[in-house]
This record gives C-alpha cells, sequence and structure tokens, in this order.
C-alpha cells in the first residue's frame, strides 16, 4: 500500500510551462511521473488545466497598458509504463477546448483556437536508488513532436502562433530528478532543459528560447490517503529569434512560481491531485503579457501488470 | 484492460470528430490580384493598418496569412496588428481562389518596438 502511494504522490509532480507571448503549444512538458515507475507497471493519467493571462509586464514592473489578456483549457492523456526496473518510458497528448485571446483595443472579436496540441515523449533511467539511505536519482530525455494544429484558421484567415495548439517546433529535453525521503517528508530538487528547433517555412523562420528550469518540493504525507506538495520553481526562457537572426526582443523571461497541491488517494491504486501556479515573481523582457494564476487537476490510475 | 479500451475510446472520439467545413462556393473563371495595399506599412507595437486587397474573377474566395501578428476580420479588406512579440518586418500574404486557380501576393508591414 506504501508503495502505491508513494507511486502515486511521484506521478503528481508536474511541469508547467508559463504561456509567454507568442508560444504556441502544450503548457506542461509531460513529465507524469519524474521519478519513474516500477517494472510492468502501467499509469494512465489525465490532467486539465485552466490558465488566465492579463497583466503586461515590462521587466519585473505591471506595465500600464494591457491590451489584451489570454486563457485556456487544456485537457491530456497519458500514459506510462516501467519497461525494466530502472528504464520507464512516457507519453502524453492533449487538446485544446479553446485558447483564446480578447482585445481591451479597437473593438476587435475574440481569436480562439482549439485543437491537438504536441505529442511528448520521454524516457526516464533510475540511475540511484537507495532503498538504505532513500535517494533517488533518475535522469530523463524526451522529444515534443509538433503533431498538433499549427494552421488553423477562422473565415481563411489563419490564426496568430500564439493561439494556435501546437508550437509547429520540435523539442528536445533532459532533466534530471532527486528525492530524499525522511520519515513522511521528502524534499526533492529537479533541473530541466528544453531546446526548439528553428521552425523554417515558406514565410515563416522562427526558433523559440531554449528553457531552464529549477524546481525545489517539499512535501508530506499526512496518512495513506492525503499527502501534500509545495513547489518552489524558476523558469528562464530565452529570447527568440527570427528571420536573418533578428533577436525577438519582447520575448522570454523569467519566473518564480509558488505551486501548493494536495493529492488525495480515492480507492487503492487511483488517486487526484488538485494544484495551483501562483506566479509570485515575474520578469519579462521588453513587454509581454504574464500568466496570473493557472489551476489544475490530474486523475491517475496505476495498474500492475505483474499480476496474475 | 477493460480501462484501457474504454480510455482508448474516449481518446479517439475527442482527438478525431469531424471538423465542420466553412469553405465558402467557389466560381469559375481565372482570378487574378490587381493590388494589395496598405494604409501604413509601418506602424508601432498594436497600431491596426488597413490592408485592401483588388482582386478579379468570379467566386472569390479570399485568404490571409501573417507571418507574425495578428489579422482581424476577413474578406476584401482586414485589419492587421502586432503586439510587441511580433516586431520587426512582418509578411502578409493574400490568396485569392475560386474552382479554376488561385493567386497570392505578399505585402510587408514593419512593426516598431513599443
Amino acid at each position: 500500500m506504501k508503495k502505491i502511494i508513494i507511486i502515486i504522490s511521484l506521478n503528481i509532480f508536474t511541469y508547467h510551462l508559463y504561456a509567454q507571448c507568442c508560444g504556441a503549444g502544450n503548457p506542461i512538458s509531460g513529465f507524469n511521473n519524474v521519478s519513474g515507475i516500477s517494472k510492468n507497471s502501467l499509469m494512465i493519467s489525465s490532467f486539465y488545466k485552466h490558465s488566465y493571462s492579463d497583466q503586461y509586464f515590462a521587466g519585473d514592473t505591471k506595465a500600464d497598458f494591457n491590451p489584451d489578456k489570454m486563457y485556456y483549457d487544456y485537457l491530456s492523456f497519458g500514459v506510462a509504463y516501467g519497461i525494466t526496473k530502472k528504464i520507464s518510458v512516457n507519453g502524453e497528448l492533449g487538446y485544446f477546448f479553446n485558447k483564446t485571446k480578447e482585445y481591451n483595443i479597437h473593438n476587435y472579436s475574440p481569436l480562439k483556437g482549439n485543437g491537438l496540441g504536441d505529442l511528448e515523449l520521454n524516457m526516464k533511467y533510475k540511475l540511484i536508488e537507495n532503498v538504505i539511505e532513500r535517494i533517488d536519482i533518475t535522469p530523463s530525455i524526451g522529444i515534443k513532436l509538433p503533431i498538433g494544429v499549427f494552421d488553423q484558421e477562422v473565415d481563411n484567415v489563419k490564426l496568430p502562433i500564439s493561439l494556435q495548439p501546437s508550437s509547429g517546433s520540435l523539442k528536445l529535453n533532459a532533466s534530471v530528478f532527486a528525492t530524499k525521503k525522511i520519515a513522511d517528508f521528502s524534499i526533492s530538487v529537479r533541473g530541466f532543459f528544453e531546446y526548439a528547433k528553428r521552425i523554417q517555412s515558406k514565410n515563416f523562420d522562427y526558433k523559440y528560447g531554449n528553457l531552464y528550469l529549477l524546481a525545489i518540493y517539499g512535501s508530506y504525507k499526512f496518512n495513506e490517503k492525503i499527502s501534500v506538495l509545495s513547489q518552489f520553481r524558476y523558469e528562464y526562457r530565452e529570447k527568440s529569434v527570427r528571420e536573418n537572426s533578428e533577436i525577438v526582443q519582447s520575448t522570454g523571461g523569467q519566473v518564480v512560481y509558488f505551486i501548493p497541491q494536495i493529492n488525495y488517494v480515492i480507492i487503492k491504486t487511483f488517486g487526484v491531485s488538485i494544484f495551483a501556479d501562483i506566479p509570485i515573481y515575474r520578469y519579462m523582457n521588453g513587454m509581454q503579457v504574464a500568466n496570473k494564476y493557472s489551476v489544475s487537476i490530474k486523475l491517475t490510475k496505476f495498474f500492475n501488470l505483474n499480476k496474475k | 484492460m477493460k480501462n484501457i479500451i474504454y480510455l482508448s475510446i474516449i481518446i479517439s472520439i475527442l482527438f478525431f470528430a469531424c471538423k465542420k467545413d466553412t469553405t465558402p462556393e467557389k466560381g469559375t473563371g481565372d482570378v487574378n490580384i490587381i493590388s494589395l495595399t496598405a494604409t501604413d506599412t509601418v506602424v508601432n507595437a498594436w497600431q491596426e493598418t488597413s490592408i485592401t486587397v483588388v482582386a478579379e474573377g468570379d467566386g472569390i474566395v479570399y485568404s490571409w496569412e501573417a507571418n507574425h501578428g495578428e489579422i482581424h476580420g476577413s474578406g476584401k479588406q482586414i485589419k492587421y496588428m502586432a503586439g510587441t512579440c511580433c516586431s520587426g518586418t512582418n509578411t502578409i500574404t493574400c490568396t485569392v481562389s475560386n474552382n479554376t486557380n488561385n493567386d497570392s501576393k505578399n505585402i510587408d508591414i514593419r512593426v516598431l518596438p513599443y
């Protein structure tokens, strides 16, 4: 039972990328089970997120001009499987029910996109699993494939890339996750890097800025049913580059989030997690809209395929 | 195993649902763009400019695309605007088409930082 609780608890360490201006694509990077899962175990999860952004920032200061606001609702499904004792893989695919921009200027009607996002695939390797010291270290590598919608039109007018469900860019990532358990507490650290490949087409030449994350978690298990988790996450995104190597000054920036989370095991192998991303520091290059908040819920079902 | 099958069915329904075809009916005969003009070709971020296409032919369908920035409206005349995310020289493409052929033309709009 304890093992299952731990697995489900680990499964809900998730990463949620802030929606920078002109950055289409999935809101999550797909690390459903940052520490991997055991051999012949199967994990299925469903994740819903609502995100809202209405405040422009110039550097770390709120701008006095807010021309628009953006919000989205996103639902994804993920599958993870333990291939060996040390290696596990997972995939995740999501759907944007809406990706909407509303305007405070020019009396424009809202623009809205919807559709399939990017496909995320990851492989994790349990490098160190010290049962006595209760330390785990798990590096992982992953890829994000832009299989979703990137050319959506409304009335024969193509939506801007910030509202396209897919980023249109192939992305590669690598990360390391380390955790130390002390009684019912655990402390975890994760470093993450994502490289975005340049997109080149007839009239479009663009490279999203690379992304760096550093997250520190603390979690506490109250009982067999309930655990809580607090996360501080620092995100740094480089500026984007467009044709002729021109740097797009109002892209990229730094955000620090506080993410409180509560996890509840409904039945033996089925858990739910609710959490919120609350930005506590934002530094946006140039002038950009910044995320105000997001709320998420995640359901996780675990299957032990070793059972006869 | 049943749960996996049910979940797969739900995912399939969600992701592969039919998309409504909103393409207007097209005419026949050659179509050509005569001109593509903007009221301003240099604008500040969030300042709008009107872009108008003049084309000849029957049953013309007007399609618009911008490599950066936003297009508002549809048809022969649209409004173009870009925020600070999209400063630089942006290309707006208009395509006119019918059942016989199509024609495209670009116009560049320089968007200055806010």
